[in-house]
């Protein structure tokens, strides 16, 4: 550790560090604006032309003790030259508002051995011997890493603009690094100007007089500067996080009603829908409960009009009863499941992928439904058309499985192109012909039309008894039998006109990878590393979990090893009392081992954040299989 | 009721001057037990239909689990019997986006005072524009006799042999206690011309119309209600020009309370247990904001939505 | 929405209305865009239709051609249907343009109120006609758009009971001298609601002869009572009068009993001396001798409670009658 008071004399000229990604955090107790100051210079470097992927660092509280390790709340940026897909491994460079909140991120291995820190310089010399203390016990605690500590007047600077530092410290925070990265202050100012577009203009002012006041303090008093070259898209780009996208995805695919009872990290979904929605003519319906929920979005589009409801894993669970009477009425419905950490309560704010068996497998009973999984925030906006569009195709529930790390991360993607096409048609009331019953089921595909309310002629009663094709009830066998074949078989329809999935690298080879969701990212990455240093990796990755994409056991077998990486829990072999016929695997091993009868392996943690690339790369050498070319 | 949210494509000009006739809206052989109050309100409701010419595609019958719920299978409208409980935010997603359709909900006591208690409040609190019916048969009949939140306390039953531990809930005053409550009546299978009357009055209003009715289960229940169907003195009539108003009566039921169902005070007062079974109508409002409407927004049509999109998109752009 | 003077004000209490009608015409228009899509006969277009409507996500993940084969079903399209499907779109999306200005009606001075409102609601009618168009091909029944077969006007009364509940409010600016309503009363049904601005001198209870136990009639000179009467679920009409006019209001919901749901506010002060619109003056005081028969409150000691909950109405009747009798010149009327 080195430690070092800022350089007093202004540097004329500073080094340039040139890299091809560089990773930045900003840290503070919550309400001092390290989220805002992250998610700004992240939307800036977004529009220089950087890849960039943010990830939120939030308190499990809403006011948790300030200069405490549990209150740290900001934003992890990671920019790039080319498009960058995860949240990456370690921070190179800090700025943190207290020695607290840093240690936080320290312990939790967040930060690279070589980090730099631009720290707040008051609390060494703070009147409070506490606070002196804390301080002088955290450095010692730092002792062993070599960070490069810069203290930072940061209050003092702020104090010659505003009365209350900590309203405006993280205005400053983004000067230094805006002057640090040679991000443009023009754009900047207009985000600010955005941000603080329903304010008093005066607001305006202090927080771009602080943003330069941030600029010049770095130009004055920093030794270096880091350049990540940019390469301005020359497509059209919009960047927003998962919710986000999830919702304007709603709105594009035409869903009239989305009803939704607040549960982390699903809600901010419902956030930002409740605020536009009317627009369009839809509404967010608050239920009581989960189960009023789903319950609402099942009559809406029981009578023709498209409805959703979304949720997280203990929602998920609420609806179960629900779901498997959308299956046996064969009413469309889709249900976005925004994982968290679970079970119970678990890790409300926090990223898992522990839902997948629940979503394909949790209700009672046969309930054959589709599942299935966006990868990216751009596939967050695309998949609710496609889901909608299966959903009606197929008179089935679609469940969505996004996660936190979605949910709350920001990623550049190309606009998409909406058309006419995606948005529902609107139900089709002409009279029934005469004969035609409410479950006329294709007897090879299982696919019947639907018959809606208002329809002449086609009046039924639905029903979550077993039913025959007039839904009228029937507990003989052969009723029963038929109801489930005929459910089941939309599936295996649906699942032929799937096509197989695309290998990430060679076809053939030693270690294949496989996973799903959020981890996308970070797996390609690591195994585009692991490729550089000679290794025969290949990875795949599933959008559709329920049914498979097809074709798997033809690509597995091309493979000496099949590994899937996973953030949901399983046993490490190696633990006492584990053997390869008890371990728990995880969600998706145990799916594959059970579609190809391959002996899938699998690597899993439950981090409560984001895989790191590296941990995943560490994790391929690990499980590189015996013998592999090297 | 509101024809707005519908397509000019949904009439169909053939149906739509007809006139409809009580087997327009018969269906299956009701299945329930000789003697079971349900197939009174069956042939109370199928008169109502009639009477009111809705039509079997627009109207749709919603219901839960229990006796009471196979209601829908024994009418040729839609419908839709789902599951234990729920059958209030079935209807609720309906009625929100389908304001034109007749919405009716059928429940037994279990299903709403029970598993389904929270949706009952929150239902009579939305106020969607929809009848609910309540057959109170105090009993769990079709899992066979189990002991139901209205009970009465000392009733034995396979759940609670040695009699019901806990006096019943009072499902009046409960409704009457929520914010919104908007037409709160009771009336009773055994009298075919007030059950008529009382259905009339909470079809035609405007709001969430709630009614409990007391029904004969012949099976588990039937000496909670006989005792007044023998002693006529022992049901008190709430009239009023704003209730229900049932001449034929007159001559069975000589209690009669006057009562404007305008003062929810003394509504509250009439539904306290007092000895007295009470029929007509407690409470009606309908000045409460109904939901459907409340929530009501403007189509948009495919090229709208499109430039709506964009501009949306705008805000996130790069 | 034209905003000028009075006519937009007006309009702007009947935004809801508007709005609904509009959304009407917009979710038919959507319905028959979707309906044109589905008419595609070649496995060809329809795959293209399929891979437009799954999205992005799915291409290269769902085989567009499988989908479109397995799942989309395929009619059996006659082009001449279509022909009337595509006629129907053209009239739809014009209505849909201009579907405020539906409910705006101008009555030239010395035009017909009768016409210009059975000409506004034929407009009205014309999506209803073109829907029924829709509804033909859809069954199957279409016998081809052909020469000069367009989607006409649909004159009111062949509109059917659900259409007469659909329909927006007519909003008509007018002169007084052309106040001559009676002959409107075939068009207030289902939820039909008219709105006469009246300029200039008219007679002074010219919508008299409309009260109807079931039609919301309401004669005012500030607006006042507007709401009540946007808010009934019936048909209805309203005429904005000079001050010089009578006003008052017949609430259908007020009562089984005329006189509790007709309240009088205001009377003349001078009885009609010479013919306005056609009417003589003695027709003039005739239309009002009739409001104050109806609002009379029947004499009876039976009636007496519930007439005073109906105090202000009785009392207007009364002023009404001993207003009428004190100015009454038999010679006038000769």
């Amino acid at each position: 550790m080195t430690m070092a008071p800022a350089p007093s004399a202004p540097r004329p000229e500073p080094s340039l560090l040139r890299v091809d990604e560089h990773t930045v955090e900003i840290v503070s107790d919550p309400g001092e604006g390290a989220q805002k100051c992250g998610q700004i210079f992240g939307r800036v470097s977004a529009k220089m032309g950087n890849g960039v992927w943010t990830v939120e660092i939030i308190p499990a509280e809403i006011q948790p003790p300030a200069r405490t390790p549990s209150s740290a709340s900001g934003n992890r940026i990671r920019i790039g030259t080319k498009p960058i897909t995860n949240w990456g491994d370690a921070a190179n460079l800090v700025v943190a508002f207290n020695e607290q909140v840093l240690l936080h991120r320290h312990r939790l291995g967040a930060l690279a051995k070589d980090a730099v820190i631009l720290i707040e310089n008051r609390w060494a010399t703070h009147d409070d011997p506490d606070i002196c203390k804390a301080w002088g016990d955290a450095m010692e605690e730092f002792g062993t890493a070599s960070y490069r500590f810069i203290e930072v007047p940061m209050e003092e600077e702020c104090l010659t603009v505003i009365d209350n530092p900590r309203r405006g410290k993280n205005m400053f925070a983004l000067g230094m690094l805006a002057r640090i990265y040679s991000r443009d202050l023009e754009k900047i100012r207009g985000l600010i100007a955005q941000e603080f577009r329903k304010k008093a203009p005066a607001l305006y002012d202090q927080n771009v007089a602080l943003l330069e006041r941030g600029w010049r303090w770095a130009e004055e008093h920093l030794d270096f500067r880091i350049d990540v070259p940019a390469v301005e898209s020359t497509r059209p780009m919009v960047v927003m996080n998962g919710n986000q996208a999830l919702a304007i995805g709603a709105i594009a695919s035409g869903m009239e009603l989305c009803a939704m009872y607040p549960i982390t990290p699903a809600t901010s979904a419902s956030h930002f829908l409740s605020d536009i929605f009317d627009k369009f003519g839809g509404v967010v319906h608050q239920a009581e409960d989960e189960i009023a929920a789903i319950g609402v979005a099942l009559g809406s589009s029981f009578a023709g009009k498209v409805a959703f409801t979304i949720t997280s894993g203990p929602g998920l669970a609420l609806k179960t009863e629900f779901i498997g009477l959308a299956v046996m009425t064969e009413t469309p419905l889709v249900i976005v499941d925004v994982q968290r950490g679970g079970p119970s309560t678990g890790l409300p704010t926090k990223v898992e992928q522990g839902d997948l068996l629940a979503a394909i497998y949790g209700q009672p009973g046969d309930a054959p439904h589709v599942v299935l999984a966006p990868a990216t925030m751009e596939e967050c906006l695309l998949c609710m058309t496609t889901a909608r569009r299966i959903a009606e195709a197929f008179r089935c529930v679609v469940i969505v499985l996004s996660d936190a790390n979605l949910a709350t991360g920001v990623q550049p993607f190309p606009r998409p192109e909406m058309s006419e096409a995606w948005l529902a048609q609107p139900p089709d009331l002409a009279p029934v012909r005469e004969g035609v019953r409410p479950y006329d089921w294709d007897p090879q595909r299982g696919i019947s039309p639907r018959v809606v309310p208002g329809q002449p002629g086609g009046m039924f009663t639905a029903t979550g008894l077993s039913h025959d094709e007039w839904s009228h009830v029937g507990y003989t066998p052969d009723v029963h039998e038929r109801g489930c074949q005929m459910r089941s078989r939309k599936l295996a329809v649906f699942q032929q006109m799937l096509k197989p999935p695309a290998v990430n690298g060679d076809p053939t080879g030693d270690l294949l990878v496989v996973g799903w969701g959020s981890t996308l990212g970070a797996i390609e990455e690591a195994v585009e590393r692991a490729r550089q240093v000679g290794l025969s990796v290949s990875s795949l990755h599933l959008r559709f979990l329920s049914p498979l994409e097809p074709g798997l056991k033809e690509i597995f077998q091309r493979f000496r090893k099949v590994m899937t990486v996973e953030i949901n829990y399983s046993d490490d072999p190696n633990d006492p009392f584990v053997t390869p016929e008890n371990r728990r695997r995880g969600q998706l091993c145990w799916l594959l081992r059970a579609q190809t009868l391959v002996d899938v392996d699998c690597w899993t943690r439950v981090p409560g954040e984001p895989l790191r690339p590296g941990q995943i790369l560490q994790a391929i050498h690990e499980s590189m299989p015996q013998g592999a070319s090297r | 009721m509101s024809d707005a949210c519908c397509s000019l494509l949904s009439a169909a000009p053939e149906s739509e001057e007809r006139e409809w006739t009580l087997s327009d809206y018969e269906s299956a052989l009701a299945r329930w037990c000789p003697g079971c109050g349900d197939h009174a309100i069956l042939t109370a409701v199928q008169r109502l239909l009639e009477a009111e010419q809705l039509p079997p595609e627009q109207t749709m019958f919603v219901s839960g689990i229990g006796c009471a719920s196979r209601f829908p299978h024994y009418l040729s409208t839609y419908g839709f019997h789902g599951i234990h409980g729920r059958a209030l935010p079935i209807a609720t997603g309906m009625k929100l986006r389908r304001p034109d359709l007749n919405v009716f909900v059928v429940m037994g006591d279990g299903d709403c005072c029970s598993i389904g208690a929270a949706h009952w409040i929150h239902a009579i609190r939305y106020n969607p524009d929809m009848v609910a019916l309540m057959l109170d048969n105090g009993v769990y009949g079709l899992t066979k006799n189990q002991t139901s939140p209205t009970s009465p306390k000392g009733m034995p039953s396979n759940t609670q042999p040695r009699g019901a531990f806990l006096p019943p809930m009072n499902p009046i005053s409960t409704t009457l206690g929520v914010t919104n409550a908007s037409f709160v009546a009771q009336t009773g299978d055994w009298l075919p011309a007030h059950l008529y009357a009382t259905l009339q009055a909470a079809f035609r209003h405007h709001g969430f119309s709630f009614v409990r009715i007391l029904q004969r289960c012949p099976q588990y229940t039937t000496a909670i209600y006989d005792v007044a169907v023998r002693d006529p003195n022992l049901v008190e009539l709430m009239v009023h020009p704003d209730g229900v108003v049932v001449p034929e009566l007159d001559r069975i039921i000589k209690n009669k309370v006057p009562h404007d169902p305008a003062d929810l005070d003394e509504a509250r007062r009439l539904a306290e247990p007092d000895g007295k079974i009470r029929l007509g109508v407690f409470y009606r409002n309908e000045t409460h904001p109904v939901y459907e409407e409340t929530r009501a927004v403007p189509a948009r049509s495919a090229s709208e939505k499109l430039a709506l999109l964009g501009a949306e998109l705008d805000r996130y752009a790069v | 929405m034209p905003s000028e003077g009075r006519v937009g004000q007006i309009l702007e209490r009947f935004r809801a209305p508007l709005g609904a009608f509009r959304s009407v015409l917009v979710t038919t228009t959507d319905e028959l865009r979707a309906m044109l899509l589905t008419r595609q006969s070649t496995l060809g277009g329809r795959a293209a239709r399929a891979a437009g409507e799954l999205g992005p996500l799915a291409a290269g993940r769902i085989d567009p051609e499988r989908f479109a084969a397995l799942v989309i079903d395929h009619h059996e399209t006659d082009p001449a249907g279509t022909e009337v499907l595509q006629l129907a779109l053209g009239v739809l999306t014009d209505l849909v343009e201009r579907s405020e200005r539906l409910s705006l009606v101008e009555v030239p001075a010395g035009g017909s109120l009768y016409e210009a409102t059975a000409r506004a609601l034929g407009e009205i009618g014309r999506a209803f006609n073109a829907a029924r168009a829709i509804i033909e091909v859809r069954a199957g029944r279409s016998r081809g758009a052909g020469a000069g077969s367009g989607i006409d006007p649909l004159p009111f009364a062949r509109w059917t009971k659900s259409e007469r509940r659909l329909t927006p409010p007519l909003v008509v600016a007018m002169q007084g001298a052309d106040l001559r309503p009676a002959a409107l009363a075939e068009f207030l049904d289902g939820r039909v609601k008219i709105v006469l601005v009246v300029e200039g001198e008219c007679a002074p209870a010219p919508l008299a002869r409309l009260v109807a136990p079931g039609t919301y009639v309401l004669q005012t000179a500030d607006e006042t009572g507007l709401d009540r009467f946007a808010a009934w679920e019936g048909p209805g009409i309203a005429a904005l009068v000079p001050e010089s006019a009578a006003r008052f209001e017949h609430n259908p919901a007020g009562g089984a009993a005329s006189w509790e749901r007709l309240t009088i506010t205001h009377v003349p002060d001078k009885l009609p001396r010479r013919t306005i619109a056609g009417l003589s003056a003695a027709q003039q005081a005739e239309e009002l001798e009739l409001l104050r028969s109806l609002a009379a409150r029947p004499s009876g000691a039976e009636l007496a409670g519930a007439a005073a909950a109906a105090g202000g109405a009785s009392d207007s009747a009364d002023k009404l009658a001993a207003w009428l009798l004190s100015r009454v010149d038999l010679s006038d009327l000769g």
